[in-house]
């Protein structure tokens, strides 16, 4: 695959470099060379759109403007504030007015008649010729491993942004668990929103509406949980202690990338993925089911 | 020009839409565990009438707008007054925004630590000691798992990210 890119955003940098790590170990073991914007910037995240959309959508086109030049031509962004950051912008400057300002902004001409495909390992994952890759390097199968998945609120929404139909109910981590013989149970949480945006500001909201979320997984019987998000992940796990308190519930729920557990199954190691930067420790679980 | 005149423009008249059936206040994560509620807020700028409501606690999880039977807008509406606010008041929400563009326009991109260092240096309110002590219990955690960078990572460029900073400052003073 020619011109893929990478933008790993912020929270991969940082607090969540177990979703760069395992992502990109993952691209390398399936033969994928991820070629990272080079001096990407911040997309702004809320904070940007909660000061200007002109902020926020031109930090996007700054990106896409140097990703261009770079020659890629579809840009992998596991981030799901940086997705759909890069999705709002690509979606609004199609606006004649709004590109006018943009341009001035970014002091270059922009052409989204041929835009770059900003497409989330979920949707390239889930591509036949990627997804063949992952079968054929199947290394192992856990034994009874149940999990639900957990998408978070702008993977999907908004539909009419994201370009998805069914924004309640998606399943791209549904089809690539079971291609790896992970058992995935049906739930009620899995596009309901965890509060990640509010988890520093105000912190109460988050925990509540995290407990509602661990607690639908527990009762289910669900052994993890499994995420695309930074923000989610970090909301769920390092947080989980804090709720257990609140709530005086307990859950022990530890909560994986599925580039993680995806990971697992092709045969990377626990270090490689990142696996021993979570908080509440998916460790003995993952021995037990015979995975590590 | 009055705010509901603004969101009939933001919106292009889909404001004017909304017929008051809830399913944005339904729908809405934190409406159920505090008193935000889209549908007021929405009520009150159709009506003229002041909105003091909490719009901070918008979560930005597009549940409302997705859902709602007339295709409104409401995360651009509260936006729109996240916005405003921002440009005019001062709370622990802006002070937190504003903190985490701070090192953006520095440094080409966000600086984990100064970002929590300065907002929890300027929320002085009585209400953020709890959750300070909270967070605090977490930084061995971080430290720990070396997840916490100290210093920040500059762009080559930073210059280039602050020109952007400014001259969307400049084109929004011009309308």
């Amino acid at each position: 695959m020619k011109g893929l890119g990478y933008y790993p955003g912020c929270s991969l940098e940082g607090s969540s470099q177990e979703y760069g790590k395992s992502t990109e170990k993952l691209y390398e073991a399936l033969g994928f060379t991820l070629h990272e914007i080079e001096n990407w910037v911040c997309c702004g995240a809320t904070p940007g759109h909660s000061s200007s959309h002109l902020l926020s959508d031109a930090l996007a086109l700054k990106n896409l403007s140097t990703a261009r030049k770079q020659g890629i031509e579809r840009l992998i962004a596991p981030c799901m504030a940086c997705y759909s950051r890069f999705k709002f912008a690509q979606h609004n400057v199609k606006d004649k007015r709004i590109r006018k300002k943009l341009e001035e902004i970014i002091e270059e001409k922009y052409d989204c008649e041929n835009e770059i495909e900003v497409i989330h390992p979920l949707d390239n994952l889930n591509e036949t010729e990627i997804l063949d890759k992952i079968k054929k390097n199947i290394k192992k199968v856990p034994k009874n491993l149940k999990t639900v998945c957990y998408y978070g609120c702008v993977f999907t929404r908004p539909p009419e942004v994201m370009g998805v139909s069914d924004y309640e109910n998606p399943d791209q981590m549904e089809r690539l668990l079971n291609t790896v013989g992970v058992e995935v149970m049906d739930w009620h949480y899995k596009t309901k929103c965890c509060g990640a945006s509010l988890s520093i500001s105000n912190t109460e909201i988050s925990l509540d509406l995290c407990k509602d979320i661990l607690y639908d997984a527990k009762s289910r019987g669900a052994d993890m949980i499994v995420v695309a998000c930074p923000l989610c992940q970090v909301n769920l796990d390092l947080r989980q202690g804090q709720i257990e308190k609140r709530h005086n519930l307990k859950f022990g729920m530890p909560v994986l990338y599925i580039t993680q557990v995806i990971g697992l199954a092709i045969g990377l190691s626990v270090e490689d993925l990142g696996i021993d930067k979570h908080f509440v420790n998916p460790l003995e679980l993952l021995r037990n089911k015979g995975i590590i | 020009m009055t705010l509901k005149q603004e969101l009939i423009e933001e919106t292009e008249g889909g404001i004017l839409k909304c017929f008051n059936c809830g399913m944005c206040a339904g729908s809405c994560p934190t409406a159920r565990v505090s008193n935000h509620n889209p549908r007021k807020i929405v009520r009150k700028i159709l009506l003229d009438q002041d909105v003091n409501d909490d719009i901070w606690l918008c979560a930005n999880c597009f549940t409302c707008s997705a859902r709602c039977p007339k295709g409104v807008d409401i995360p651009k509406i509260i936006d729109h007054l996240k916005v405003k606010a921002m440009q005019s008041s001062n709370n622990h929400n802006i002070i937190f925004n504003k903190a985490f563009l701070r090192g953006v326009r520095m440094f080409g991109r966000l600086y984990e630590a100064g970002f929590l260092a300065e907002f929890n240096m300027r929320d002085t309110s009585i209400k953020s000691i709890k959750r300070k002590i909270n967070d605090i219990s977490l930084i061995p955690h971080f430290l720990l798992k070396g997840k916490l960078g100290f210093l920040p990572r500059r762009i080559k460029n930073p210059e280039e990210v602050n020109k952007i900073f400014e001259k969307v400052k400049e084109l929004e003073a011009r309308k």
